[in-house]
């Protein structure tokens, strides 16, 4: 038996004040089907998803759920039809339990007292269809991100989603809560639920993907099964053309050592050892919680150090704050470039001074001259892509805001880039743009440490990898001896 | 050596005056219906008088510009003007020097917002919460200080601070523009007002990016103390006595100008032009009721009322760019 799509899109277009944003859209989803969607920032993912939960309508086309033609005029009628959108931002009410934010705002209750009973009974048997083994009692506040995530869906199938739509799920998720998610995803598929899966993350639509679709300039350039893609294939769709190096790795000359890690620990840390030489790019690996990030801001002076020493070419220096490590031609990009690297309200201009605010001013007056020389030099040096650089960088796409970050230091050529998670959420032409970035301080007589959750970027980019659990680095391997095996059994405590 | 660089300040005045567009529209409205409304409104006199009033509230308004512009907020400088007001009454009773007095006012007003930068920078309060208990505490002293009581037969030397004139403008009134100009200055030419605006816009950015957020933090709230203490002489020295309960709701009538001027509560945004002009706004608004014969108990709820739309504003504001 043949049955209709649970959606059909068809000829959807969409136009806004001087864009054409979608055009004539055709896209089916099956029951039990996930059909990845990818694109560049502004191919207009996101519009399609605002048009399937209904907080935009198309100009022309139709709507078809389950067959049947509807108009999806309000957010509430997406989700009578049992379209769920998972938001990157997540709506949970920490001090809640699991069970109550799973059924908040339509709590079991007889004339207003709570039913507990079912509450916690309705609950296990969310939690056992998501594959979760948590006690629904159990406070939101004390969860990783990765189970907050989960929770999010369970709450979409509480209100009887049917449809997910998942916008850029992992992004902030650690590899083996990526794993988490995957294996809900295919059970939720096995008894019928289907999901529209974006990201940028083009490997993971080969693993979870039935279908993928490629977006470009508001139109389908694609939609295949995804045995009949392959990375080069889908990168070619997406940006028409093809990225002769998709990770412009270069040959570098290995210089002397720039930063010597010796036996350092404090309360996020233990015994860490390692050293980074000039023209090296050093990837660190871990589960989440191993430490990376910790690590990463011990080295640049958030925690202090209770114990051992960091050298920078061979001298013992102190680095109490971001500051001291700044002075030490030391520049961090933080996990999160909003909340952390930015300000963004500010200029690209007063952004990228930021560091330096004492080199291009004298006895606290800023001189007007030498800031605009600075940041010249740091746009031309990053290639920023912008119109000007009073832009906001609120506006700017991802990869050219982290290299906003990256320019913290331009009167000279920094010694040690702290990367840590740098390419995540941006689209597959800013990756490439931000690695060449990269590549260039490298070049230039940089050590880089980076901390990427992104295995190909971390194999395919660095010369050399440390495994950290608990705290500590377990393992220094070139990355000529790095497989994914090993580097997991490693992370994991196997090896 | 700095050249002043004039047709640049130019086209940053006039870059400003475009931003505070509608501020200038809703001052000359207002202006234009009070000078209807009262022949007296439109005087030398009281235009003037309105200046001259406005002062203390001008002087709070650009402390707590700073402030609100590193994203936190003080309650405590009615209470401060109060305190500072009364001691140095009592200082200049006892026969010390005047010049002596004057630095001590500003440096007991910088010792008031040291406390509460302090507290907010190294301990970790909440900016509303500690100023909230730092008013209560100024205000206590003051009280206790004097027992309730006035204190009268300040030096006349003293009073010239808030009576006197030069060149036919008061002193308040030029003392006022000098410490905006300064302000504004600071905000827009200088490494330390890069910096305010960095750590508003994003604190834990501008502290990865290098930039001593806590040292930022008590600075601005000290220098805010310290103009306190500016405010507090001007006020005793133009009432002529000090009192413990002066300076009432000050604070209140300095973050409507602020707010109305275009800062955020939020932080990061703001500047001392827009302040002028929300000051303005107030002071025309306070001299114009009290011109009309409004009974003082609805120009409170006026300026309450005021304040809750200028607050809306901001808020609609923040949510539209999101």
């Amino acid at each position: 038996m043949k049955t209709a799509p649970v959606i059909e899109l068809s000829n959807i277009s969409k136009c806004f004040p001087g864009v054409q944003a979608l055009k004539n859209i055709n896209l089916t989803l099956k029951k039990g089907e996930v059909v990845g969607l990818c694109g560049e920032n502004g191919a207009g993912k996101s519009t399609l998803v605002k048009i399937l939960s209904g907080v935009h309508q198309p100009d022309c086309g139709t709507i078809a759920v389950d067959g049947e033609k509807v108009m999806i005029a309000t957010i509430r009628m997406s989700l009578n039809m049992g379209i769920a959108v998972i938001y990157q931002e997540l709506s949970l009410v920490p001090e809640l339990s699991i069970a109550e934010n799973l059924f908040l705002g339509q709590l079991p209750n007889k004339h207003g007292v709570i039913n507990y009973n079912e509450l916690y009974q309705n609950s296990a048997a969310i939690l056992t269809t998501l594959g979760l083994a948590l006690c629904p009692k159990a406070k939101v506040v004390g969860l990783s991100l990765g189970h907050r995530q989960l929770i999010q869906i369970g709450k979409a199938l509480v209100s009887n989603a049917r449809i997910l739509i998942m916008d850029e799920p992992t992004s902030a998720l650690g590899h083996e809560e990526v794993r988490r998610l995957f294996n809900t995803i295919k059970r939720l598929k096995t008894i019928g639920y289907s999901v529209i899966y974006i990201t940028h993350q083009l490997e993971e639509l080969f693993e979870i993907a039935d279908r993928i679709t490629v977006l470009r300039d508001g139109q389908i350039i694609d939609t295949r099964a995804v045995g009949e893609w392959n990375i080069n294939s889908l990168v070619y769709a997406m940006v028409n053309q093809s990225l002769p190096q998709f990770y412009p790795k270069k040959k570098v000359r290995i210089g002397e050592v720039i930063i010597s890690v010796e036996n350092i620990s404090n309360q996020v840390i233990r015994d860490v050892n390692f050293q980074v030489r000039a023209g090296e790019i050093v990837a660190i690996y871990g589960m989440l919680g191993a430490g990376r990030t910790k690590l990463i801001k011990t080295l640049y002076g958030v925690y202090p150090i209770e114990k051992g020493n960091i050298k920078l070419y061979g001298q013992s220096v102190c680095l109490m704050s971001p500051k001291d490590a700044l002075a030490h031609d030391i520049v961090l990009v933080p996990e999160n470039r909003k909340e952390e690297g930015l300000i963004l309200d500010n200029t690209i201009k007063d952004n990228i001074v930021l560091s330096s605010l004492k080199k291009i001013s004298k006895c606290g007056w800023l001189n007007r001259h030498q800031e605009m020389k600075f940041v010249e030099r740091a746009v031309i040096r990053n290639n920023i892509q912008t119109r000007s650089i009073r832009q906001k960088v609120v506006n700017l796409s991802g990869g050219n805001q982290q290299k906003v970050v990256l320019s913290r230091i331009a009167e000279k050529w920094p010694k040690i880039f702290l990367l840590d998670q740098p390419t995540r959420g941006i689209d597959v032409a800013g990756k490439v743009e931000l690695y060449k970035s990269i590549m260039n301080y490298v070049e230039n007589g940089a050590a880089v440490i980076l901390n990427s959750s992104d295995l190909s970027e971390v194999l395919h980019i660095a010369d050399r990898v440390l495994i950290m659990r608990q705290g500590t680095v377990v393992a220094d391997l070139p990355v000529k001896e790095a497989t994914h095996a090993i580097m997991f059994d490693y992370a994991c405590g196997g090896a | 050596m700095a050249v002043i660089d004039f047709p640049n300040i130019r086209k940053s005045l006039m870059a400003y005056t475009r931003k505070n567009f509608s501020l200038l529209a809703v001052l000359v409205l207002l202006s234009t219906y009070f000078s209807l409304a009262s022949p007296q409104f439109l005087t030398l006199s009281n235009i003037l008088n309105t200046i001259l009033q406005s002062s203390v509230m001008a002087i709070v308004a650009i402390g707590v510009t700073f402030i609100v512009i590193i994203g936190g907020i003080d309650l405590s400088p009615g209470a401060a003007v109060a305190l500072v007001g009364v001691l140095s009454a009592d200082m200049i009773t006892q026969g010390m020097p005047v010049f002596v007095v004057m630095i001590m006012a500003v440096l007991i007003g910088g010792a008031i917002g040291f406390f509460n930068g302090v507290s907010i920078a190294k301990l970790g309060l909440s900016p509303f919460i500690t100023t909230l208990a730092v008013m209560s505490m100024a205000r206590g002293l003051a009280m206790a200080y004097t027992n309730g009581k006035t204190i009268y037969n300040l030096s006349d030397s003293f009073n010239v601070i808030g009576n006197g004139s030069v060149f036919g403008l008061p002193i308040p009134v030029i003392l006022t523009g000098i410490l905006f100009v300064i302000a504004h200055v600071i905000l827009s030419r200088t490494v330390f007002g890069h910096q305010i605006y960095a750590i508003g816009g994003n604190r834990e950015a501008a502290y990865l990016a290098g930039i001593d957020v806590r040292k930022i933090e008590i600075i601005v709230y000290s220098l805010a103390g310290c103009l306190y203490g500016v405010a507090a002489m001007i006020l005793t020295g133009r009432l002529g006595v000090a009192l413990p309960t002066v300076g009432n709701g000050l604070e209140m009538n300095a973050l409507a100008a602020i707010v109305i001027g275009g800062a955020s509560l939020y932080g990061g945004k703001g500047n001392m032009v827009g302040t002028i002009f929300g000051v303005i706004i107030i002071g025309v608004l306070n001299n114009g009721l009290n011109l009309l014969n409004v009974s003082p108990y609805w120009t409170l709820f006026i300026q309450g009322f005021v304040i809750f739309i200028a607050l809306l504003i901001d808020v609609i504001n923040k949510n539209k760019a999101k």
